[in-house]
């Protein structure tokens, strides 16, 4: 059990130890290649312990509050979490969030695409970053929520928080004319 | 807008007309999308609703076999240029508690999956969320669920 005293105390000075030494190989003239590595293994581990620490294990799950805790720790700029209503059977909370760079973007989706997988239960299914080769529009859909990455450039073209709060009364979908189809247009298909 | 390449060649009344007396029981084609097939473009882009004197048509459907179904994309030749597309209902039946659409519907894409239009305007069949690939983006700017 991860969470009895001693092996807190153990893991304790794991931590502190492993901490140290890790400090001293980044502090280090190692190569560009080493320094990634170390770097990573110090999220992960850092990550890890945090997670063995603070929660018995399965307590912590990938709800609402961990993603903006999470969003807000990355730096995210401009967070909205919107109410879908119950009616729309899409997703449960619809979230658009900014950030500075492409690189921030995929950082930001990497990085919650990481600790969902970590928390994650076997009876969640997987989660894939779509979009990953587009520069500015990023979306993940994890079953009850769905986030979506973009520059804020191409958040003021799309205007999804307008869209999604608004819905009928959005000004961009009012705006498109009423279509009309020729008289004889040929609706049902009699199929066999 | 859609349909304008139908609309100057028949007069409206006679249209409506002629389809009123017609003796002869009409039905529709029902296939799903291939090459040479005429679509719908549903988004709102300007590309999708200026009017043009011939329809938007197929020229290659992104999938191992020619014939386009629900989430495929297809390139479509639009104003006298190539562009991708994303298939959004089709007039053949599908699976049992999907939509059948009476258009062939389309939605413009960039290369790069982000969607040419702001809006769509049609409804969009849910079970694209389950299938494999992006399709979150549209289901992000579309109005109306089926």
């Amino acid at each position: 059990n991860h969470s009895s005293p001693r092996s807190r105390r153990l893991n304790a000075s794991l931590f502190t130890q492993l901490n140290k030494q890790i400090k001293l190989l980044l502090n280090n003239n190692s190569s560009f290649e080493e320094h990634i590595f170390n770097s990573i293994y110090y999220v992960c581990f850092q990550l890890y312990s945090t997670i063995c620490f603070f929660c018995p294990a399965g307590s912590l799950s990938f709800n609402l509050d961990l993603l903006v805790s999470l969003l807000r720790q990355e730096n995210a700029e401009d967070i909205c979490v919107i109410k879908v209503p119950e009616e729309i059977r899409y997703t449960e909370f619809f979230i658009v969030v900014s950030g500075s760079s492409t690189r921030h973007l995929r950082a930001m989706a990497q990085y919650t695409i990481k600790v969902y997988k970590f928390l994650k239960r076997d009876s969640d299914s997987h989660v894939h970053i779509e979009g990953k080769d587009a520069e500015d529009w990023m979306c993940i859909d994890f079953g009850s929520m769905v986030v979506h990455f973009m520059l804020p450039a191409t958040r003021e073209t799309y205007e999804l928080e307008k869209l999604w709060t608004l819905r009928s009364y959005d000004e961009q979908f009012s705006s498109i004319p009423n279509q009309s189809i020729p008289a004889d247009f040929i609706y049902d298909a009699e199929t066999k | 807008m859609a349909f304008s390449w139908m609309l100057p060649k028949i007069p409206v009344a006679a249209a409506a007309a002629a389809a009123q007396c017609r003796s002869f029981s009409v039905s529709a084609a029902a296939a799903a999308i291939q090459k040479l097939t005429r679509v719908r473009v549903v988004d709102n882009s300007t590309l999708g609703n200026t009017p043009y004197h011939r329809p938007p048509k197929v020229i290659h459907v992104y999938n191992k076999n020619g014939v386009g179904k629900v989430g495929d994309v297809v390139l479509l030749a639009i104003k006298g240029q190539k562009k991708k597309a994303l298939i959004v209902g089709h007039k053949m039946p599908g699976k049992r508690m999907t939509a059948r659409f009476d258009s062939n519907n389309v939605v413009l894409i960039e290369d790069n999956g982000n969607p040419t239009g702001t809006r769509i305007k049609a409804p969009i069949p849910t079970h694209l969320r389950r299938l494999e690939g992006d399709y979150s983006k549209l289901l992000a700017i579309a109005q109306r669920f089926v």
